[in-house]
């Protein structure tokens, strides 16, 4: 055994091979061949590209050799297994290649290692044995030196050799043959056969590093490895010279950054990468979109929008490849393709490699046409990208989707508009269609303000789709819309749209749904509608129990019992929330309005603990000047003036917004009013103004003032500070305290002279032809024909004049209001009402627009809305002299529906008020006298018509004293008491209050001209109705 | 390289390391419709009409993105339109968006011009606002 000789011996057994091969010429049986013979046949087999054909010589020459210590033989078994390895990647078997190179790589001598360390890299990376390619590719890049058997060195002796080892050639045979190989070099044919080790194994070439570091790359990349991705990636960026794979290598590299959040060499590297032409590569093409979508997800839209823009459109891409698929066939032969695209039965859209006709004619097994050269294996791999890009969904909407989201995020609208337009065009039926149009109806409404689209847009996308997500995205976008534009009525027509969408269980689509419910129950809040806005946060509550608005529903559940006035329900709900959320966002809410509950369940020292304890727990909060005006106005009621006095100017000075401020101010003020403090009214309102600026409710403030110079007896300065802020602040629809200043000012002219009242009239006429404000033209109008005493007038004129009504002020709208009723026209009552609800409030006009509504429901025969409608007006407005209507028609809503008990209550109601005295009293005396003649109390509603026509005959000019006489007549008519009758007739007469009127014909036609004219005689005569007994007095009481 | 080395590289090429490249194409060949849009969108700005101009550039830049004549100074346009209209956040988020695109071009130091003006702009206009 001579080790020396086992790294020189190869040059020559391979020659031994190549010649024996060629001399056998054909194979034979394994085991009748001799070692040599082994080694020949595969050579022979290599020698002809029949590589499949050598591994069984191969093979088995290993394993006869198995055990063998000759060095020689180690050497040859070392150079079949490195063989093998080359054969199993070349036939892509790298099961086969990984096994025999691992045997190669862990055995001596080893004298190709750079060669089959590669090879071990490339082959471990297609058997996904990630770390163990990791580890031969490291290994491979230190450019591992060869390794001999111990103590091997020296050249072959030839001349030692034994016959079998020479391959049956002698001697000077082989020495010849190695003359002959050295001569060659290292020529194709010698590579493709089995040879011995080089000299020296030579460094890599930059390809091989290139693929090296790629492998090495790719392999980490598959492990998620992005730090150790780098280097590598760097190394194939800068020494790839193909431009295509030089591109996947950038478009890696950017992967590993975007791995590693390195997102600014993530972007140097994409601006690098949009130099290149690398998207014209399928494979790069396609992972664009996934860098492209991780880099969107990550917040890097630019990075992103730069990917998103090198995304090819498929049909680009595959009309280049065609072309280039036709150049590799010219080059090989074969004639050009055409691309056909079709679609078949089933909607597949399918390619044929434009093989014209002929081309297929006939097909042999490896898929060639008969007559045609064979196609390339470049051409045949391209064939297979293309079928796979073609049998890919589209992409294209998908990039325009992901653009216009960009341009959503980052704030381009009409880019975003266009890109999520065109996506929902291409298919508004699509999954991708519909959410691009729901996200399009965002931007449209914000920051565009789109409107009008939205709404065109939105109503038409709700007729035709009722399933999913976007519809209700779509109807929560406009939800928004109208938000915005305050129209919360049309919120609430979204409704019935709302309710028509097809159930799912889907959270997201929950989520919305849930959030459009509760955005209708805002809505009915805002509308005052708390009725509703109960129930649809009750909705909310039970029909999407977990959902992200659970909280808030529950605090606004409780918020409209507190204004429908169910304060018991209103105040354990806060209870209730305070429990479930101890630290809510709500909580100093909460609590403050616990204190406002047990403020209208009359509970003041209840009230006034809690707006304690939020004052005391919640001095930051905006409550916190709620809670303490709020209890001031408790300290107040009970005549604690100081303390009510610090919680105001407490108030004020911690107040967060103006209308705290506002509010505080001016109950300060109507306190310093009812204790004659002038000079402090004067220095508060001074000091809020300067405060509040252009916010300040300048109007209320002056009417104070305005009050404050009255009070004083400076009547021409209040009236010249009234006028001036009604012509300065008079435009302002909003400007309430105009309002109340009109209704002061036309009190205090009364206290004008004549002249003095000319005059002021004057100066407002000429205010009203200048202004070209239509608000302040009504305002003037109003203020004048008030002060004329022509409010009738002006009303009637007004309701034809008027079509829109929003621009009219509370006092226009009262006139109108009691025009109408005046008439009885209540065909706009419904619209004024809702105007005053959703915008006058706390309007002291809004009295008329109730009396107006409650009259037209009565009108109607709706007895319980008016009825509901009179009691709300009472609720609002208490006993005021003017409210007494509301108690009249209560009573007259119940004799409607016969419930005299009611009835008489009602009208005995009205006798208690002293506000209510004069007419009032008349005309519920009178019916009280009615209905005790409808419930058949005849003696007891004579009573009722007398006391009327004794004690109320000066009010109503009479009438309800004629309508009791001639009631009264009617009554003893029907207890058969014809004298009696005939007296209160002659009564009548006597009656100056009552004589003139329409209803004295009755008396004069049942008496007889005689008995008329004697009368009338007696009376210039200055006689009165002389009665031996009084009218009734045969009645002896009340009926049982 | 060896036929085996031949092999393995045509392997891996398959894997992702792409096609041979030849006679690449630029990137868009037809920018007669890209200048069409832009020259529009030129006009009705000039009409004083940037509502629609700032539509009309929107189908440039989302469908001819990769037009490189026209991309980069319609993007610019498009800014100039938004502080046209005074939708300030629009008009800052474009600017900003073409000096990080086109880094160390022409249109970037433009876009960085324009910047400083929409944000003196916004603030006349916010000042005049507050005022009114």
């Amino acid at each position: 055994m001579c080790r020396s000789r086992s790294s020189k011996i190869l040059p020559a057994l391979v020659a031994c091979v190549i010649v024996c091969g060629v001399v056998n010429g054909q194979q034979v049986e394994l085991s009748e061949l001799s070692s040599s013979g082994l080694l020949a046949e595969a050579g022979q087999s290599l020698s002809v590209d029949n590589y499949a054909g050598a591994i069984p010589y191969l093979n088995e020459y290993l394993s006869r050799m198995e055990g063998v210590e000759d060095d020689r033989v180690i050497a040859l078994m070392q150079s079949v297994r490195l063989k093998l390895g080359q054969i199993g990647a070349y036939l892509e078997d790298s099961s086969m290649a990984v096994n025999y190179l691992t045997e190669y790589t862990e055995q001596l001598p080893c004298l190709q290692p750079r060669e089959a360390w590669k090879l071990l890299a490339l082959n471990l990376f297609e058997l996904g044995e990630f770390p163990a390619c990791v580890e031969a590719a490291q290994y491979a890049l230190t450019q591992p030196e060869p390794k001999e058997l111990p103590g091997s060195s020296g050249p072959v002796d030839v001349d030692a050799l034994s016959k079998d080892e020479r391959g049956g050639l002698t001697a000077r045979q082989l020495k010849r043959i190695e003359r002959e190989e050295k001569k060659k070099k290292k020529t194709l044919r010698a590579e493709q056969t089995i040879e011995a080790a080089p000299d020296v194994e030579p460094d890599y070439s930059v390809e091989e590093l290139v693929m090296l570091n790629m492998t090495l790359a790719e392999a980490n990349m598959k492990m998620s490895l992005w730090a150790a991705c780098i280097e590598p990636y760097q190394y194939v960026v800068v020494n790839e010279k193909d431009e295509d794979r030089r591109g996947y290598a950038i478009l890696q590299l950017i992967t590993a950054y975007i791995g590693l959040e390195r997102y600014e060499e993530a972007k140097d590297s994409i601006l690098e990468l949009y130099q290149t032409n690398a998207r014209y590569n399928i494979r790069v093409n396609m992972a664009l979109m996934s860098a492209a979508a991780a880099l969107f997800n990550a917040g890097e839209y630019d990075s992103a929008l730069l990917l998103y823009r090198m995304v090819l459109p498929r049909d680009e891409l595959i009309v280049y490849q065609v072309e280039k698929m036709n150049g590799l066939r010219r080059e090989a032969g074969l004639p050009d393709v055409e691309m056909v695209i079709s679609t078949n039965d089933v909607g597949r859209v399918e390619t044929v490699f434009g093989n014209k006709q002929g081309e297929f004619d006939v097909v042999e097994e490896d898929g060639f046409a008969q007559g045609l050269p064979p196609k390339p294996e470049e051409l045949l791999r391209l064939e297979e990208s293309v079928s796979i890009l073609i049998s890919l969904p589209p992409y294209e909407n998908d990039v325009i989707f992901r653009c216009g989201l960009i341009f959503v995020q980052v704030g381009r609208p009409w880019e975003a508009v266009e890109a999520l337009n065109y996506v929902y065009e291409q298919d508004p039926d699509a999954e991708i269609g519909q959410r691009a149009f729901a996200e399009m109806m965002f931007v449209l409404v914000n920051p565009l303000e789109e409107f009008a689209q939205v709404e065109v847009r939105g109503r038409e996308f709700l007729a035709t789709y009722d399933e999913g997500l976007a519809p209700r995205q779509v109807a929560y976008a406009m939800t928004l819309a109208y938000q915005k534009q305050v129209l919360w009525t049309s919120v609430k027509n979204l409704l019935p749209i709302i309710e028509r969408f097809a159930d799912s269980s889907n959270s997201t689509v929950l989520r919305y749904e849930c959030e459009l419910y509760f955005m209708q129950a805002i809505a009915d809040m805002v509308l005052l509608n708390y009725f509703e806005a109960r129930v649809g946060f009750e909705r909310v509550l039970i029909d999407y129990p977990d959902s992200h608005q659970q909280e808030n529903a529950r605090y606004w559940h409780a918020m409209a019992q507190q204004f429908l006035k169910n304060f018991q329900d209103s105040y354990d709900e806060f209870v209730a929330y305070e429990e479930a959320y101890p630290t809510g966002e709500w909580l100093p809410s909460v609590v403050f309005n616990m204190g406002v509950s047990q403020f209208g369940l009359e509970s003041y020292e209840e009230a006034k603990d809690i707006l304690t304890r939020a004052v005391n727990e919640f001095p930051d909060d905006v409550v916190y000047s709620d809670a303490l005006a709020l209890r001031g106005d408790l300290y107040a009621a009970d005549g604690l003036l100081d303390e009510a006095e610090a919680d105001y100017r407490n108030a004020i000075a911690s107040a967060q917004t103006v209308r705290q401020d506002s509010y505080a101010v001016f109950q300060l003020v109507s306190m310093f009013d009812l204790e004659d403090r002038y000079e402090d009214t004067v220095e508060l309102l001074y000091t809020y103004l300067g405060r509040c600026g252009d916010e300040a409710d300048v109007a209320k403030a002056t009417y104070w003032i305005g009050k404050t110079k009255i009070n004083q007896g400076l009547i021409p300065e209040a009236i010249e500070v009234y006028k001036n802020t009604i012509l300065d602040y008079g435009h302002d629809i909003t400007q309430e305290g105009v309002d109340l200043i009109i209704t002061e000012t036309i009190k205090v002219t009364r206290r004008l002279s004549e002249v003095e009242t000319e005059v002021l009239l004057n100066e407002l006429e000429v205010a009203r032809y200048e202004t070209d404000d239509k608000t302040l033209e009504l305002r003037l109008r109003v203020l004048i024909a008030q002060m004329r005493d022509e409010a009738d007038e002006l009303g009637e004129k007004l309701i034809w004049e008027l079509d829109d009504l929003t621009l009219a002020p509370p006092p226009v709208l009262a006139v109108i209001c009691d025009a109408s009723l005046a008439n009885k026209d209540f065909s706009r009552a419904d619209e004024i009402l809702e105007l005053f609800t959703s915008r006058y409030e706390t309007s002291d006009f809004m009295r008329s627009a109730l009396k107006l509504s409650a009259y037209g429901l009565y009108e109607k025969g709706e007895l319980d809305g008016a009825l509901a409608m009179a009691s709300e007006a009472q609720a609002l407005y208490g006993t005021e002299a003017d409210l007494v209507w509301s108690q009249l028609l209560k009573g007259m809503i119940r004799i409607e529906q016969q419930e005299w008990e009611a009835a008489e209550q009602a009208f005995r109601a009205v006798l208690t008020v002293r506000e209510w005295r004069g007419a009032p009293y008349a005309e519920s005396m009178f019916q009280l006298g009615k209905i005790a003649e409808l419930s058949g109390k005849l003696s007891t509603a004579f009573g009722w018509y007398q006391r009327t026509y004794f004690q109320f005959r000066a009010h109503a000019k009479g009438y309800w004293a004629a309508e009791a006489y001639l009631a009264s007549a009617e009554v003893l008519d029907a207890l058969g008491l014809e004298n009696d009758k005939r007296n209160t007739y002659r009564a009548m007469l006597f009656d100056r209050f009552v004589n003139s009127l329409p209803q004295a014909e009755v008396a004069r036609t049942y008496l007889g001209d005689e008995e008329v004219v004697e009368i009338e005689m007696k009376m210039e005569l200055g006689e009165s109705l002389a009665l031996e007994e009084p009218i009734g007095a045969s009645l002896k009481g009340e009926d049982e | 390289m060896s036929r085996v080395y031949v092999s393995v590289l045509c392997l891996v090429a398959m894997l992702g390391y792409g096609e041979v490249n030849e006679g690449m194409p630029s990137k868009e060949m037809e920018p007669s419709n890209a200048e069409e849009i832009y020259n529009r969108a030129l006009s009705l700005r000039a009409d004083e009409n940037a509502y629609e101009a700032v539509q009309v550039l929107s189908e440039l830049i989302v469908h001819h993105a990769t037009n490189d004549a026209f991309i980069a100074k319609a993007e610019l346009l498009s800014a100039q339109l938004y502080t046209d209209l005074a939708l300030w956040n629009a008009a800052e988020s474009t600017a900003k968006q073409v000096m990080n695109l086109y880094v160390g071009t022409e249109t970037a130091t433009e876009a960085g011009s324009l910047l400083k003006k929409i944000e003196q702009l916004r603030l006349e206009a916010e000042n005049s606002e507050a005022e009114e």
